[in-house]
């Protein structure tokens, strides 16, 4: 008897314990939305070549990229006299999965590509985490530039390269995002003919995130030594910044590579970083909701 | 005997209880920032509350992930430097009616005054609101109300550069129609 009594007089401060516990019963009531990870990286590019961040769903990226030439001093201003290469793409999210891309590059070829990129997987926390990000990059490059003789110059299928590539990659904490990006390149013709068509390259990269606007960034193409030419100091090798001020992104760098397109950059056609072939670039990017 | 009587209670107990809570999942909490130079607007329509009648106490729950912006970039920037939402996943609000209502009977309340806390990127501080709250003949109930947040008062920094696009003060609409 005592025990009912006990718990007919225990019952009603439960319920009012259970008023101190409404945070946490709100909690379960919460609709959870989903855990994705989000801002990876800064922009769609690590530095030249791409990275898993996507242009969403009706969004249009517009970008404009320079690399100027060798710097080898005051006597050519640092290299900033000659702008080499002038690159400029528009990529549009056709959903927040399907991003397409424009682009054109007037060195070495002026060449045309256009892309594709596919979310795959997205890197999640929560109740059903998943370690990293996939996404898959496809390209086409049409090279426009006149080749000679003319018989080359009339090849049209010899103006194409292929480019696949997947990227993985995974936000360690807030500061530091790794990316791993295996990438195969076919070239229909190549313009020597001891070089291979397909050249396959393993991109390595990273940033350092140091404030939430500004970021530090290193990436590096390994070209797979499949060929006699092969010379491991013409990988690509590019460290640079992110400098985020609301709707632009900004990315300086320094890179031996004078192309900026992933056909070209990646595959081991480079000047020597330490021999002190390093050109400095940078890109502009503009979001713009369509 | 005895056990009959004590479920009884019990269940006496549970269903009173059941009878004086009223949640809702789909709650709405909009907020705006308007300056000059940009116009900022972001919808939630998840937010979990919890009405007390007997107590007069409304608990609301924000996942700050769920509010969508038009530009997506915005929303990131929003979650990523400025509310932190890996750190500080929700806002949280718990506030007690201090006017003398009955929420019982179908009938108008405006300008209900209620004294609370707020929790919200990572800092707790005691926030007075008004409401509307309307009771419904089949007993369902409509709380709305608007409110301002001075972002300082809660440690959301903003850079420099952003000072003429976002305002110090946000309002904050609350609508919520518990069943």
């Amino acid at each position: 008897m005592k025990f009912i009594l006990t718990i007919l007089v225990l019952a009603p401060l439960c319920m009012f314990s259970q008023e101190e516990d409404l945070f946490k019963e709100l909690d379960d009531l919460t609709i959870k939305d989903n855990s994705e990870v989000i801002a990876t990286f800064k922009s769609t590019r690590l530095m030249l070549g791409q990275s898993t961040e996507r242009v969403r769903s009706g969004q249009l990226h517009f970008r404009v990229s320079h690399v100027f030439s060798k710097i080898r001093g005051i006597s050519n201003f640092f290299g900033l006299d000659n702008l080499n290469n002038m690159h400029v793409s528009f990529e549009y999210g056709l959903t927040d999965f399907i991003q397409l891309g424009l682009a054109r590059s007037n060195k070495p070829d002026k060449t045309y590509s256009g892309s594709l990129k596919l979310t795959l997987l997205r890197q999640k926390t929560g109740e059903k985490p998943f370690p990293f990000s996939v996404s898959y990059f496809g390209g086409i490059d049409y090279k426009s530039r006149n080749f000679a003789p003319e018989e080359r110059d009339r090849n049209f299928e010899g103006r194409l390269d292929y480019i696949n590539q997947f990227l993985i990659s995974r936000k360690m904490g807030d500061h530091i995002s790794l990316q791993v990006a295996p990438i195969w390149v076919h070239r229909n013709l190549t313009d020597v003919v001891t070089e291979p068509n397909d050249i396959y390259s393993i991109g390595l990269g990273g940033r350092y995130l140091f404030s939430g606007s500004v970021s530090v960034n290193l990436e590096y193409y390994y070209t797979i030594p499949t060929f006699d030419s092969h010379n491991r100091a013409k990988d690509a090798l590019t460290i640079g910044l992110d400098i985020e001020t609301g709707g632009h992104v900004f990315q300086l760098f320094f890179t031996n590579a004078f192309a900026l397109h992933p056909g070209k950059f990646s595959i081991n056609q480079n000047g020597d970083f330490f021999n002190r072939d390093i050109n400095f670039g940078f890109s502009l990017l503009r979001t713009f909701n369509i | 005997m005895k056990t009959q009587i004590l479920i009884f209670v019990l269940l006496l107990v549970s269903v009173m209880q059941s009878q004086e809570k009223k949640v809702t999942r789909v709650g709405e909490v909009t907020f705006e920032s308007k300056t000059s130079i940009e116009d900022i607007y972001a919808k939630n329509s998840q937010a979990a509350s919890i009405f007390l009648l007997h107590e007069k106490t409304v608990a609301f729950n924000v996942l700050l992930r769920s509010f969508k912006f038009d530009k997506a970039l915005m929303q990131e920037h929003f979650n990523e430097k400025y509310v932190h939402s890996d750190k500080y996943p929700s806002a949280k609000f718990k506030g007690v009616i201090i006017d003398d209502i009955d929420l019982k009977s179908p009938k108008k309340h405006s300008d209900v005054e209620l004294d609370g806390i707020m929790e919200f990127h990572g800092v707790t501080k005691p926030i007075k609101v008004t409401a509307d709250i309307v009771v419904k003949s089949d007993q369902s109930i409509v709380f709305t109300s608007v409110f301002k947040l001075k972002l300082e008062d809660y440690k959301v920094a903003v850079p420099a550069l952003m000072k003429d696009k976002i305002s110090p003060e946000i309002v904050v609409n609350v609508r919520a129609n518990y069943k």
